[in-house]
């Protein structure tokens, strides 16, 4: 069981260099934020919150995949550039386990950092309010927080598994951040508009519903939203392409950092 | 069992050879001293050892575990005091040998490890801002933890003062005591001839020789010195060890011959003296030293 000996030592480090003290922080400060200026309007009168649920929504689609990138990116890289990964593999410790460990450790953050932020908002907005913000609304934000931050962390952890400098990683962990969370459904459009001769066509193609799932943050909000309040976040009731949605965040989560462990354990540090 | 054995091992980095059909045998229980010049593939070799990189060609076994399939259970009975490694972040040094006693799942103590590498005292700073040194020791500390088996170390001495280099000789005399083997690579030659039973010598990625300090001096062939006294100088004295083979006199000061010659010659010079009536009141032999040898073999310095 070393990979939670790796782990353990991760979140250590990470408490004691800031990373997990300070990203709680900062987002349960950015969340109370949201909650304090737009909790009375949103909760108040009779409101059912979803203008705070798209507020909070929105900024937790911008901020955990930048967050869980930014801090994923140089995990098993970094300690490979600079020999710290040398120090490590002296003891029986397997690759799998320190690539295991590592991963477990920056879930620790995210995790964290989600609950704290969605609990402090939805507090503050219901104290401001009078009104208790929907358990719904947590669940719902926590449920793709934690999806989100798990995509973006597995994307980040196998880029950084995968390349041995940082400027490598942090390059490609940044630009997948950017294509998936703001270019990854315009691209297949403009694409599409270009190739039918700058015309807009009445109707997608069937297949454009599954390249647009493969990002994960459509995939969060297809898989998470059915059956909730916020069903029109999903934009499709189509069970295939929830399941499909489970499918992507599988791969992104699970399958893409072994894919990357594979390759890591075949080569040379 | 041998604890160490690479057999027909090849590594290259794209279009750089690092290691050429190497085949090299370390038995269980012996201190083995791998030398070669800067570029000759030590540490590549030791990287291969412990799974930090993987041969093109070839198979590597360490305490008869297979390092490719199986690098845990390797590592597990191997101390490892690698190149080019650096602490944990905001990790203490302490903390450092807990890591490895957990890892290992021994039951040591982490203080006596410290104080055992000379770092009593220095356990609770963080090791992120231990000097090379320091750093060094602590690493070996996480090597011996556990006293396993086999030690590992590349390039030991690298950073320690005189007394670290004195301590991490008495350690490897500790351990080949307690029956374990030693595998190091160093460029201070002193060192591997002070503690290695044998010594591989590597130049190019090609193994040169294997061969015990002795024995290296008897097949390289070179020369030391040997001074003479006697007790009064005996002109046929000079002539009778001028007329030996592989012999030559280099001075003659008073009653003192000075020769130089192979180790193997040294006995054969003194009998010469003694057969021609003189007698020897004192010698002093200087045997070629391992750098000697070194550089006979490989062309180059250390």
């Amino acid at each position: 069981m070393s990979w939670r000996l790796v782990a353990r030592q991760g979140v250590r480090e990470s408490w004691r260099n800031w990373e997990l003290p300070g990203t709680i922080i900062a987002f349960a400060l950015i969340f109370g934020l949201i909650g304090y200026w737009t909790g009375p309007a949103a909760l108040g009168s009779g409101n059912d919150g979803s203008a705070l649920f798209g507020l909070l929504a929105g900024t937790m689609l911008v901020l955990v995949p930048a967050t869980a990138v930014t801090i994923a990116h140089d995990d098993v890289a970094g300690r490979r550039e600079d020999g710290r990964l040398r120090l490590l593999l002296g003891q029986p410790i397997s690759r799998r386990s320190i690539v295991l460990g590592q991963y477990l450790a920056t879930v620790v953050t995210i995790v964290s950092a989600v609950l704290v932020a969605v609990s402090t908002g939805l507090f503050i907005a219901s104290v401001r309010a009078g009104e208790l913000a929907p358990p719904e609304m947590a669940a719902t934000l926590v449920g793709a927080g934690v999806l989100m931050g798990l995509s973006y962390l597995g994307i980040g952890i196998a880029i950084s598994t995968a390349l041995k400098t940082t400027n490598f990683s942090g390059t490609l962990a940044f630009a997948a951040f950017l294509g998936f969370t703001f270019v990854w459904q315009v691209l297949p459009r403009s694409l599409l508009w270009v190739v039918d001769r700058f015309v807009d066509v009445p109707s997608n193609p069937w297949w454009l519903v599954y390249v647009d799932t493969m990002s994960p943050v459509v995939a969060t909000g297809r898989l998470i939203a059915p059956g909730t309040s916020y069903e029109a976040l999903a934009g499709t009731d189509d069970v295939t392409v929830t399941a499909f949605a489970g499918v992507v965040l599988c791969w992104w989560i699970v399958v893409l950092p072994m894919l990357a462990l594979m390759r890591f354990e075949r080569t040379d540090l | 069992m041998p604890a160490i054995e690479l057999d027909g091992v090849s590594k290259a980095f794209g279009n750089v050879v690092a290691l050429r059909d190497l085949d090299l045998t370390v038995d269980s229980g012996e201190v083995f001293g791998f030398l070669g010049p800067n570029g000759a593939g030590k540490s590549t070799t030791i990287d291969l050892l412990i799974d930090y990189a993987r041969p093109t060609y070839g198979d590597v076994t360490v305490l008869g575990h297979d390092v490719q399939s199986d690098p845990v259970a390797v590592r597990r009975k191997t101390g490892i005091l690698p190149e080019g490694y650096r602490p944990m972040r905001e990790t203490t040094g302490r903390e450092h040998v807990e890591f490895a006693i957990e890892a290992r799942n021994a039951d040591a103590d982490p203080d006596a490890v410290l104080e055992r590498v000379g770092l009593a005292g220095e356990g609770k700073r963080e090791a992120s801002g231990y000097s090379k040194g320091m750093a060094q020791r602590l690493a070996l500390g996480m090597a011996l933890v556990d006293d396993p088996d086999l030690l590992i170390l590349d390039e030991p001495s690298t950073g320690l003062d005189p007394h670290g280099v004195r301590r991490m000789r008495e350690i490897v005399s500790d351990a080949a005591d307690r029956g374990a083997t030693v595998f190091f690579s160093s460029h201070i030659l002193e060192q591997v001839e002070a503690v290695a039973d044998r010594v591989g010598i590597l130049r190019d990625g090609e193994l040169l020789t294997v061969d015990s300090i002795d024995g290296l001096r008897e097949s390289v062939g070179v020369e030391g010195q040997l001074s003479i006294t006697l007790d009064g100088l005996v002109d046929g004295a000079v002539d009778a060890v001028r007329a030996l083979d592989g012999v030559t006199v280099v001075g003659v000061d008073g009653s003192t011959i000075t020769v130089s010659c192979s180790d193997a010659r040294k006995v054969a010079v003194v009998d010469a003296v003694r057969r021609d009536g003189a007698t020897v009141v004192d010698f002093e032999t200087d045997e070629s030293s391992l750098e000697d040898l070194f550089v006979a073999t490989t062309g180059e310095t250390a």
